[in-house]
């Protein structure tokens, strides 16, 4: 397993937060978290990410805990797109912000070096970008800034891509577009992406495996068809749901 | 395309603006170092520079007056506009500038100690006067950013507890400030009010030399950090996400900006509007790499200064104005310029 959790407690204060959330996700896996707001999501994402340690519990990636993989080191495997709450600074091409995913790399140096060069170009190729390249970030729209931020998290070429919620605030075409390339790219790339998602039709639809959380824990795991339930949507969200199946795909139609 | 071709295209332009900027810097030093009251042609200035064949009167003119004016004028804007630059993107705050922690209200309260009390950190006022002010006015300076650094040790190194801690020392200072000011003698006053104008008529070789070491060796250390900094506009958790540790960045990068700031107003005194104005300037020209943004904001810095050199030395014929007072009169409205009319969403 790529990715490995186990009883993992956290919280902020003294209130946990996630309390005992066992996960697993490997190469070639698209998983999704989906659940209510504050059920502990976007910190279960951060605790993989190696931004917030676990008060109890074991995180292990790629069969290390941790614990014991440097900062540096884990920067390298693992790749994290958290929420976009900053727009991104006016002045920044677009390469340039890729670029910006190897700061590691960087760091330290005036000159850029080619190894760096060569992965922003790989990956602006990757994602058909390559024509964005000289352009500025305030000229994208939202559709397009996101594609940038998922570049610039591809751009260190990790093994783990952790997103949160990366679909909020694009239209229905851009929403598509979006999670079928990281569908694409899980394939292509042998990658374990780990998605937090509000869209539950869009995660039974694309994902391998969901989570579904509640108040901190995990109440429903697996292939979309079993997590997808009335009655563990209705336990979940406190609303009824009704089932339908398109193309053996289940579809979730809340009814109130 | 290869990236070779990409990235060269971005870049050129910045290194035009930078080649530009040193030209443009290096033609208004010669001409504030050839213009003066004393009716000294250029070409005797500058004769004055490379041989003894001028008179012992022109050489002491333009070796012990207006070379150390001029290069002074050129090397504090230079600090002033890189620590301009690195406030505005640690403080993620387009109003910020070197003074914004207080450094320039410490800076006043140690000079005005000096002035209106006669005592400096040092012990009682000696004949050492003149380096007796900077080094007391050094140290309040610094003085500022340590009790930035111990509110941040409690509450975070984000940005708004900065700026909140130095707003609130900066009142602190200016108070004190009013103080000294209030017990000061009308002679002491004078002083006190003089060195707050911000002028560049007390310098020297020597303390010229001081602050452009203290400001190289800063360049060179937040040069280091370019990427770092650039990764700071993207917010701090995405910063966090890229593996940089924004609070520790911002701490680094503050102590060597309040080394930097401090030793540029201790011997000039406070020159307001470079360290604001500058890095907008820099910053619409060649974007926000800092590797370009930091040098490009140090030039801007030092070519307003010495253009307001130059209009301090001119306003008034036979007088020079106090230099802090014709970079405001100038900066204010340019800054308005850039608000009203600059290139939407610069920032």
């Amino acid at each position: 397993m790529l990715v490995k959790v186990q009883d993992l407690v956290y919280g902020y204060g003294k209130e946990p937060v996630l309390r005992g959330v066992s996960l697993s996700a490997n190469e070639g896996e698209l998983v999704s978290i989906v659940g209510p707001n504050g059920s502990g999501k976007s910190t279960l994402l951060k605790c993989i990410a190696g931004i917030c340690r676990p008060w109890r519990g074991k995180i292990e990636i790629a069969g290390r805990d941790i614990t014991r993989i440097s900062k540096r080191e884990l920067n390298r495997i693992v790749s994290y797109l958290p929420q976009e709450t900053t727009p991104p600074p006016s002045l920044l091409t677009v390469y340039e912000y890729v670029l910006l995913g190897r700061v590691q790399s960087l760091s330290g140096r005036v000159a850029v070096p080619e190894e760096d060069h060569r992965a922003v170009l790989e990956t602006l190729d990757m994602l058909d970008l390559t024509s964005y390249a000289k352009r500025y970030m305030n000229e994208l729209s939202g559709g397009e800034k996101q594609l940038i931020y998922i570049a610039q998290a591809l751009a260190r070429k990790p093994k783990i891509l952790l997103l949160d919620e990366p679909l909020n605030h694009l239209d229905i075409k851009n929403q598509f577009k979006v999670i079928r390339l990281l569908r694409e790219l899980t394939r292509k790339l042998d990658l374990c992406v780990i998605i937090v998602m509000h869209d539950i039709n869009q995660a039974a639809r694309y994902s391998d495996k969901i989570y579904l959380m509640n108040n901190g824990e995990i109440v429903a795991e697996g292939p979309p068809d079993e997590v997808l339930e009335p009655e563990i949507l209705e336990k979940v969200y406190g609303i009824k749901f009704r089932i339908v199946y398109d193309e053996n795909v289940p579809q979730v139609i809340p009814i109130g | 395309m290869s990236y070779i071709s990409i990235y060269k295209s971005i870049v050129a332009r910045r290194i035009l603006v930078l080649t530009m900027f040193l030209v443009l810097t290096f033609c208004l030093f010669l001409a504030d170092l050839c213009i003066g009251s004393s009716g000294i042609s250029p070409l005797v200035v500058l004769k004055a520079l490379f041989s003894n064949s001028v008179s012992s009167v022109v050489h002491a003119i333009v070796w012990d007056f207006r070379l150390p004016w001029s290069l002074m004028a050129v090397i504090v804007g230079f600090a002033l506009g890189v620590a301009g630059a690195v406030m505005q993107i640690i403080l993620n705050n387009p109003l910020a500038s070197p003074y914004t922690l207080g450094i320039s209200h410490g800076a006043g309260f140690g000079a005005a100690m000096v002035y209106a009390l006669g005592i400096s950190i040092l012990g009682p006022l000696t004949k050492y006067v003149h380096y007796i002010v900077p080094i007391n006015a050094f140290v309040f300076a610094l003085l500022t950013c340590a009790l930035i650094m111990i509110i941040g040790k409690i509450r975070g190194f984000t940005y708004e507890t900065l700026i909140l801690a130095g707003i609130a020392i900066s009142f602190l200072f200016s108070a004190l400030l009013s103080l000294m000011e209030y017990f000061a003698s009308e002679e002491a006053l004078q002083a006190i009010v003089f060195w707050l104008f911000g002028s560049l008529i007390k310098s020297s070789i020597l303390k010229v030399e001081i602050v452009t070491a203290v400001t190289l060796v800063s360049l060179v250390v937040l040069l280091r950090y370019s990427w770092e900094l650039v990764t700071l506009r993207l917010g701090d958790e995405k910063a966090r996400a890229l593996g940089v540790d924004p609070e520790k960045v911002r701490v680094v990068t503050m102590v060597v900006v309040a080394i930097l700031t401090a030793a540029a107003v201790c011997f000039v005194g406070i020159i307001g509007f470079v360290g604001l104005v500058a890095p907008h300037i820099a910053r619409f020209l060649v974007g926000e790499d800092a590797r370009f943004l930091l040098p490009t904001s140090g030039l801007a810095g030092s070519i307003i200064l010495s253009a307001s050199a130059i209009a301090a030395k001119t306003i008034l014929s036979g007088a020079i104005l106090p230099i802090g007072i014709v970079t405001s009169i100038i900066g204010i409205p340019f800054f308005l310029y850039l608000v009203i009319r600059g290139r939407r969403g610069v920032w």
